[in-house]
C-alpha cells in the first residue's frame, strides 16, 4: 500500500504542528487529485527513452461507440499513431479550444492524417453525448471523420476509460463536467509515449511529436 | 507500507540532517507563504527585536522564517522574539498589534488581505529570492523508493498531474477544495489556485532548491551538512526528470 501524506502545520487555521502532521491545505487538494490519479493510472510502466520520446508504457485499452454508431477499439488502431483526448459536446469554454487546436493539425498532417495518424476524442458526458450529438459536434468543429473519431459509451464504460487514463471528472449541478484535460500520444504498437496536460500546450510541439512517432513507425 | 510525502523543502533538509531515511524526489510548486507585518515592519530586517508568531518552534513556518532572517544577516535565535500561537489567534493578535509579524499559509494570506490585517512584507510566490525556488517538494521513504520504483513514479506522476490541474483549471480545483471542506470560501480557494503557479514545476530546478535552503539553514545554524552532501545522499531526481519529459503542458 502506498500512503501519500503531507506534512507541516499548514492546515488552514489549524494552528501549530510539527513536520509529521497531516497537511490539509492546499496539499490535500493535490493529494485528493493525486490519489484519483494514482488509482486511475494503472499503466504498465516501462520508463526510459526510446528514440526521441519517452515511453510511459502500454496505453490503456478501450472499446467505445463512434459518432457513426460503430464500435471502435484502440487495438483496432494499431499501425497508426493515435492522439487520445477527453472532452464533451456541451462544454462551452475549454473543450472547444482543445478541439480547435487539434482541428488545426489535421491539414498540417497532410496525407498522414487518417492514414497514419488518428485522433480519438472521448466524451466526458456520455449521458448527453449520444453518437448523433457527437457527430454534430464533430461537424461543427470541422473534424475530418477519416482521421478523427468521437467516442461515447455507457457511463460505466466511460468512467473505466477515464480512470485508466488518470482523468478526474465530476459533473456539476447544471450539467457542466469538471474534468482533466489530457491528450495522450500512442504509437503504432499501442505504447503510450507522452501526455499533454491542459489546453495551453504548443500545437507545434504536439505536431512534432506526432510526426516523430510516424517516423519511428517508418523506421521499424 | 510505503510512504511518500509532499512538504516545504527546508524542514525536509533538517530531517535528512537528522538521519531520517528519506529521499527527495522532485519539486511541486513555488510560493505558499506570505509574511505579514504591522506598519513598523517594512522589510525582513525590520523583524529585529520584534515579536513573531509561529504555530510551533519545530514548524515549517519557523524554519522558513529562520531561513529568511538568516539570509539578511539576523540570528533567528537571538534577534527575534518567537511566540507560539495557533494560526487564527496569531492573525487576531496581529490585527490588534500585539505581535509584529506572522507568516501566513493559504488560505490565511487571502483572508488577511481581504480583511486588511497587516500588510504583505514578503510574498514567497513573487519576491526574490524565495520565488526562485520550490516551496513544496516530494520525498519518499528511501526503502520504499528503492524497492518500489514503479509505484514511486506512478505516485509522483499523479501528484504532478494534480499540480497541473490546479494550475490549468483553478476554478475546478477551487470547487473541489470547498467541497472537501478545506475552506468554506470559494473566493479564497480560487485566489490560492490562481496565485500559486502550480503548473510551472517544469521550470524550476529542485536541486537548486535543496542547495538554496541548505545554505540558508547553514547560515541559521540549523544544519552542518554541506549542500553537496545533502544532494548526494538525500536526493534522487530520476523520476522527476523522466516525468518532465513524459508530461507536457
Amino acid at each position: 500500500m502506498v500512503r501519500i501524506w503531507g506534512v507541516g502545520e499548514e492546515a488552514a487555521g489549524m494552528g501549530g504542528g510539527s513536520v509529521h502532521m497531516w497537511n490539509r491545505w492546499p496539499g490535500m487538494s493535490l493529494i485528493t487529485l493525486a490519489v484519483v490519479g494514482w488509482l486511475a493510472l494503472s499503466l504498465s510502466q516501462a520508463a526510459g527513452e526510446s528514440g526521441d520520446l519517452p515511453k510511459i508504457g502500454l496505453a490503456p485499452a478501450f472499446s467505445l461507440t463512434t459518432q457513426e454508431g460503430a464500435r471502435l477499439a484502440l487495438k483496432g488502431l494499431r499501425g497508426k499513431v493515435v492522439a487520445v483526448t477527453f472532452l464533451y459536446a456541451s462544454c462551452a469554454d475549454t473543450c472547444p479550444l482543445l478541439t480547435a487546436k487539434l482541428a488545426g493539425l489535421q491539414a498540417r498532417l497532410g496525407t498522414a492524417f487518417g492514414a497514419k495518424v488518428f485522433f480519438v476524442a472521448i466524451t466526458m458526458d456520455p449521458e448527453r453525448d449520444t453518437p448523433a450529438v457527437l457527430k454534430r459536434y464533430a461537424q461543427a468543429h470541422g473534424a475530418n471523420p477519416a482521421g478523427w473519431a468521437f467516442l461515447t459509451g455507457t457511463l460505466a464504460e466511460i468512467q473505466q476509460v477515464a480512470r485508466h487514463y488518470g482523468i478526474y471528472a465530476q459533473k456539476r449541478p447544471r450539467g457542466a463536467v469538471d474534468h482533466t484535460f489530457l491528450t495522450s500520444l500512442i504509437d503504432h504498437r499501442g505504447t503510450l509515449h507522452v501526455q499533454y496536460l491542459g489546453v495551453r500546450f504548443d500545437p507545434e510541439e504536439l505536431l512534432r511529436d506526432l510526426q516523430a512517432l510516424v517516423q519511428e513507425e517508418a523506421r521499424s | 507500507m510505503g510512504r511518500l510525502i509532499r512538504h516545504f523543502a527546508a524542514p525536509l533538509l533538517l530531517r535528512l540532517e537528522a538521519g531520517d531515511p528519506i529521499v527527495i524526489l522532485g519539486g511541486l510548486h513555488i510560493g505558499c507563504f506570505e509574511l505579514f507585518g504591522t506598519n513598523e515592519v517594512r522589510s525582513i530586517r525590520d523583524l529585529k527585536g520584534k515579536t513573531v508568531a509561529v504555530p510551533a518552534l519545530d514548524s515549517s513556518r519557523y524554519v522558513f522564517l529562520a531561513s529568511m532572517v538568516a539570509y539578511v544577516g539576523l540570528d533567528p535565535r537571538k534577534d527575534l522574539n518567537f511566540v507560539t500561537h495557533p494560526g487564527p489567534e496569531s492573525i487576531r493578535l496581529l490585527s490588534e498589534g500585539k505581535i509584529d509579524a506572522y507568516l501566513g499559509f493559504p488560505p490565511e494570506p487571502q483572508e488577511m488581505r481581504d480583511k486588511q490585517i497587516g500588510h504583505v512584507v514578503v510574498n514567497s510566490a513573487v519576491d526574490r529570492p524565495w520565488s526562485q525556488y520550490f516551496c513544496c517538494i516530494a520525498a519518499g521513504s528511501r526503502e520504499f523508493v528503492r524497492k518500489h520504483p514503479v509505484a514511486t513514479k506512478h505516485v509522483l506522476r499523479a501528484i504532478l498531474k494534480a499540480a497541473d490541474v490546479c494550475g490549468t483549471a483553478p476554478e475546478q480545483a477551487a470547487r473541489l477544495i470547498v467541497e472537501q471542506g478545506f475552506t468554506p470560501r470559494y473566493d479564497y480557494a480560487l485566489q490560492t489556485m490562481q496565485e500559486i503557479p502550480y503548473n510551472r514545476w517544469r521550470e524550476y530546478n529542485p536541486e537548486d532548491t535543496v542547495r538554496f535552503y541548505a545554505l540558508r539553514l547553514h547560515e541559521a545554524g540549523m544544519i552542518t551538512s554541506s549542500p553537496q552532501k545533502i544532494i548526494a545522499q538525500g536526493t534522487n531526481w530520476r523520476f522527476f526528470n523522466e516525468l518532465k519529459k513524459e508530461m507536457k503542458g
